[in-house]
């Protein structure tokens, strides 16, 4: 028996390991491919980096492909996977394995928590946004409640002044966002005029940045005491805006590949980017988050088939470093 | 004189069919003629290759291609030379089977039993066959030419996962006609275990295949044939996660083909008419009532005219018109007609050496396609050595879904731009034949999906540059009563991005199989060895996420108990080995068959 067989030369990386407590640091959230979505953990000083922490503390579980987000409840992380229709329940601190919540869940996007319970936004079918809903999960036992309808595109999710607040707009589709009470289950829909992307909320006003149908960017901020109180702030840069966030008193978005800072109470938008990141992928802007004085900005490989990372600068727009993530960094968030 | 005589003789011939067999027709002389300065895998009706549910079966153990399957039964694309599945070309009876959407043909869709004839035709045939021949062609033939007034044949396998298939193929033949008609059902629950724990879920398929043939003698050398095919299936998808959304997918296609052929002692000509056609439905969930679909059909007019001007010359002319007309709802009504023109020539000055030339022009609505050509040489050194090399350039039209899809079509789109060499040894020794090639291709406008503002759509942007040796060794050795058979197939590819000079992903480095079989008198035993390197699934080439090198080894035996009924098991996967060829998807373990062939 003659066989011939060739073994490739793998010199073969050292098996990682678990780094034990990842607090006091940075997580990433890589959107992945079908098959895994995987999350990246780095130090705050960006000297220690670990990718696919999740798959190197629980080998035997897996967190779905096309991660979406993650939402936290006291020292819980839950990873939600679009394709998988779950959510990988974790300890944020050891990201130890603690359980899967499945049930009522189909095509789930973002996460927010209010007294006990999740609302975890779905995309259902991708035709159309009378399907979306918002899913309602007790935390204690990871039990279903119903779901809340409100027939239409239910996209991003927030818990802030005692509301649960859900953008319905999609990429161009839903003009408002609806403010749901998680105590009495009062939903009252707010229109803004224009397609919601995301939204910022402080103790006084609801800002939500969006495009109308004219194509024109805005902010919408609308007062939590009374909605019918509204004001508009034309936003004038080149590319749709995204990723509108409030840090310490300021609100920030992007714009291809800029980062934009502007006063809350100012009725105009800002006239020059603070940051210009010189990245030339299209997916710049994938992830975004600002945090204790540093601005963090994932740009993800345009082809989807290699890792991106996540660019940090500090709030006065200075870079500090970038960190190396896997494919398609959508979301960063803080131990 | 010698004419009168020469018509006679014809006439004698056709009269005389009972008892003396007609020259063979060159259903696809391109083939036949024209390709002596490139590799020729036969595929031999053994135990181990025919009795395999899909192409993919015969071909991976025996071939150089590299399949890249969505799991056991899904679907699987070809990759030879490191070039894409659109590049490789199946031809059913001369005709293309691509698909007018894709541009790619799904190899399990295919069943080896079929057909008489699998054969590989290693690197470009772009100047025979047009678009999609450049890593290599395969080709199908339904053989006609049964001598028995009546056969029949019954097939029967099955094995682990609950599946099974059967088939039944009649054969018949006449004073002027023979024919055939086969039918061939697969089923499988596919629920093998995975690695990890847990079985494979939402993998079940069925698929029917129907095949047929007729020849039918008009009598002056002239012939007319018709070939039938019908494929249809309902397959789910495997899931990678418990609780993803099942979906599942269900095709009929179907090809049919009426051939008539001329023949004179120096000229031949076969015109030939089809229409082939493929409708896809694709589930997004269990009960989706909105399917996604698409049809397309193609028809096919083309004349081969051959001339075998002398003992050294021959020269061939094709004429074709295709028009494929394609809509869904992915892609709005869509037709495209592509005329071509070639030239051919074989042209053997002595003996020892023959060159093949070749041109080929083709007209395709709303694009440019420049002059085809390829041109190649055999040359006899010793009566053991010869050496053959050809180089080629070819032009691969966009698909239907690069053009016409939905929100990402791109009609402005060009053809990829290819160009490629080859040249190796062929040895014969008494130790077996060694063949061996080295070849460089270039491709150029190469068709990339790049995402931009959201939406992802094709542009003429890559570029690849392929380069690597093939290695073959055929051995066929008798010891007393023990018979032997050995192939053995290696390939290093080197295919890289040129622009990122990282190599494409799912093109593995190196790749070895072996084939053997030992039979003695109506016993055979063999094994087949499938080594695949190191495999990139990343475009960085990242080596954490590269799938891992695997060995597969099959082992089986057949037991002829007569001349009509052959009996048979296969272990495959014999070491339990848990592998990959695509990311995630895992392949199954350790897993049997029984198979049995009966002639009636």
């Amino acid at each position: 028996m003659l066989l011939i067989l060739l073994w490739s030369c793998d010199s073969g990386d050292s098996v990682p390991q678990a780094l034990g407590s990842y607090d006091d640091g940075i997580l990433i959230l890589n959107e992945g491919n079908m098959q895994t979505g995987t999350i990246t953990y780095s130090s705050f000083n960006l000297a220690t980096v670990q990718q696919d922490i999740f798959s190197i503390v629980n080998p035997e579980e897996s967190v779905g492909g096309y991660a979406q987000s993650i939402f936290f409840a006291d020292d819980r992380a839950f990873i939600i996977s679009g394709f998988a229709n779950k959510i990988t329940v974790v300890n944020r601190y050891t990201f130890e394995y603690i359980a899967t919540i499945s049930d009522g869940l189909n095509n789930p996007r973002y996460g927010a928590v209010a007294g006990g319970k999740a609302y975890v936004t779905n995309s259902a079918g991708w035709e159309s946004g009378a399907d979306d809903y918002v899913a309602v999960i007790d935390l204690a036992g990871f039990t279903v409640n119903p779901p809340i309808d409100l027939n239409t595109y239910t996209e991003r999710i927030y818990a802030a002044n005692n509301k649960i607040v859900v953008s319905n707009g999609y990429y161009g589709g839903g003009t408002s966002f609806t403010l749901i009470d998680p105590v009495s289950s009062e939903i009252e829909m707010v229109d803004v005029q224009a397609s919601p992307n995301s939204l910022a909320i402080t103790n006084e006003f609801i800002y939500a940045l969006a495009t109308n149908a004219s194509g024109a960017h805005q902010i919408v901020k609308t007062s939590v005491q009374n909605s019918a109180q509204q004001m508009v702030i034309d936003i004038n840069v080149d590319s749709s805006p995204a990723n509108l966030t409030f840090n310490s008193g300021k609100l920030y978005f992007t714009s291809g590949s800029k980062v934009y800072v502007m006063d809350p109470d100012s009725t105009f938008g800002p006239a020059a980017p603070l940051i210009e990141t010189a990245s030339d992928s299209p997916y710049i802007g994938y992830g975004f988050a600002v945090h204790d004085g540093r601005i963090y900005i994932a740009e993800a490989q345009e082809d989807f088939v290699s890792d991106g990372k996540v660019l940090v600068y500090s709030t006065e727009g200075a870079f500090i470093g970038a960190i190396p993530a896997g494919i398609g960094p959508n979301s960063i968030y803080f131990n | 004189m010698r004419k009168t005589a020469f018509i006679a003789s014809l006439f004698g011939l056709s009269a005389c069919a009972q008892t003396v067999a007609l020259p063979e027709v060159v259903v696809d002389p391109q083939f036949r003629f024209f390709s002596s300065t490139q590799q020729i895998d036969k595929i031999t009706d053994s135990a181990a290759i025919y009795n395999r549910a899909s192409l993919v079966g015969a071909l991976e153990f025996t071939t150089p291609i590299t399949f890249k399957q969505n799991g056991y039964g899904m679907v699987a694309s070809a990759s030879v030379r490191g070039t894409t599945a659109q590049q490789t070309a199946v031809l059913w009876n001369g005709i293309a089977l691509n698909s007018v959407f894709t541009g790619q043909t799904d190899f399990s869709n295919l069943t080896p039993a079929d057909y008489e004839s699998v054969q590989v035709r290693r690197g470009g045939g772009s100047v025979l066959y047009g678009s999609s021949a450049i890593g290599a062609t395969v080709h199908l033939l339904t053989d006609l030419n049964h001598r028995e007034p009546i056969s029949h044949r019954v097939f029967a396998r099955g094995g682990s996962f609950d599946t099974y298939e059967i088939g039944y193929k009649l054969e018949a033949s006449g004073p002027k006609t023979s024919g055939q008609a086969s039918l061939q059902f697969n089923h499988s629950q596919n629920d093998f275990s995975l690695p990890d724990s847990g079985r494979n879920r939402n993998g079940a398929y069925t698929n029917l295949t129907m095949n047929g043939g007729w020849r039918y003698d008009l009598g002056r050398g002239q012939q007319l044939h018709f070939y039938s095919r019908l494929f249809t299936d309902n397959r789910n998808f495997s899931l990678i996660d418990p609780n993803e959304t099942p979906t599942r997918y269900k095709n009929l296609n179907s090809a049919n083909q009426i051939l008539y052929t001329l023949r004179r002692t120096k000229v031949e000509t076969n015109f030939r008419a089809a229409i082939v056609s493929e409708n896809y439905q694709f589930f997004d969930a269990p009960l989706d009532e909105l399917p996604s679909e698409g049809t397309a059909t193609t028809y096919i007019f083309r004349n081969d005219f051959t001339w075998h001007a002398s003992q050294r010359l021959k020269i061939h002319t094709g004429a074709e018109y295709t028009r494929s007309i394609g809509r869904g709802t992915d892609v709005a009504e869509a037709a495209r007609t592509v005329c071509a023109l070639n030239v051919l020539a074989r042209y053997k000055p002595f003996g020892f050496l023959t060159g093949e030339f070749g041109i080929r022009r083709e007209f395709a609505s709303g694009m440019q396609s420049p002059l085809l050509f390829s041109g190649g040489l055999a040359v006899n050194l010793t009566s053991k050595l010869s050496l053959r090399g050809n180089i080629s350039r070819n032009f691969p039209l966009p698909t239907f879904n690069d053009l016409f899809w939905g929100e990402g079509g791109n009609p402005d789109l060009k053809p990829e731009d290819a160009f490629q060499m080859e040249i190796g040894p062929v040895l014969q020794t008494a130790w077996g034949t060694f063949q061996s090639t080295v070849f460089h291709l270039e491709i150029n406008d190469m068709i990339q999906w790049l995402p931009n503002a959201g939406v992802w759509f094709p542009r003429n942007v890559r570029e690849v540059r392929s380069k690597g040796i093939e290695f073959s060794w055929n051995l066929t050795r008798r010891i007393g009563t023990y018979r032997a058979d050995l192939l053995l197939n290696y390939a290093f590819t080197q295919s890289e991005d040129r622009l990122t000079g990282k190599q494409l992903i799912y093109v593995p480095v190196h790749r070895t199989t072996t084939n053997l079989s030992l039979s003695r008198g109506s016993f055979t035993l063999y094994s087949q060895l499938l080594n695949q390197g190191l495999t990139h699934t990343r475009s960085d080439n990242n080596r954490r996420y590269a799938l891992p090198p695997f060995t597969l080894m099959n082992l089986g035996s057949e037991y002829r108990i007569s001349k009509d009924y052959r009996l048979g098991f296969q272990v495959s996967n014999v070491a339990d080995e848990a592998y990959q060829t695509v990311e995630g998807r895992e392949m199954p373990g350790r897993h049997y068959f029984l198979f049995c062939n009966l002639n009636l």
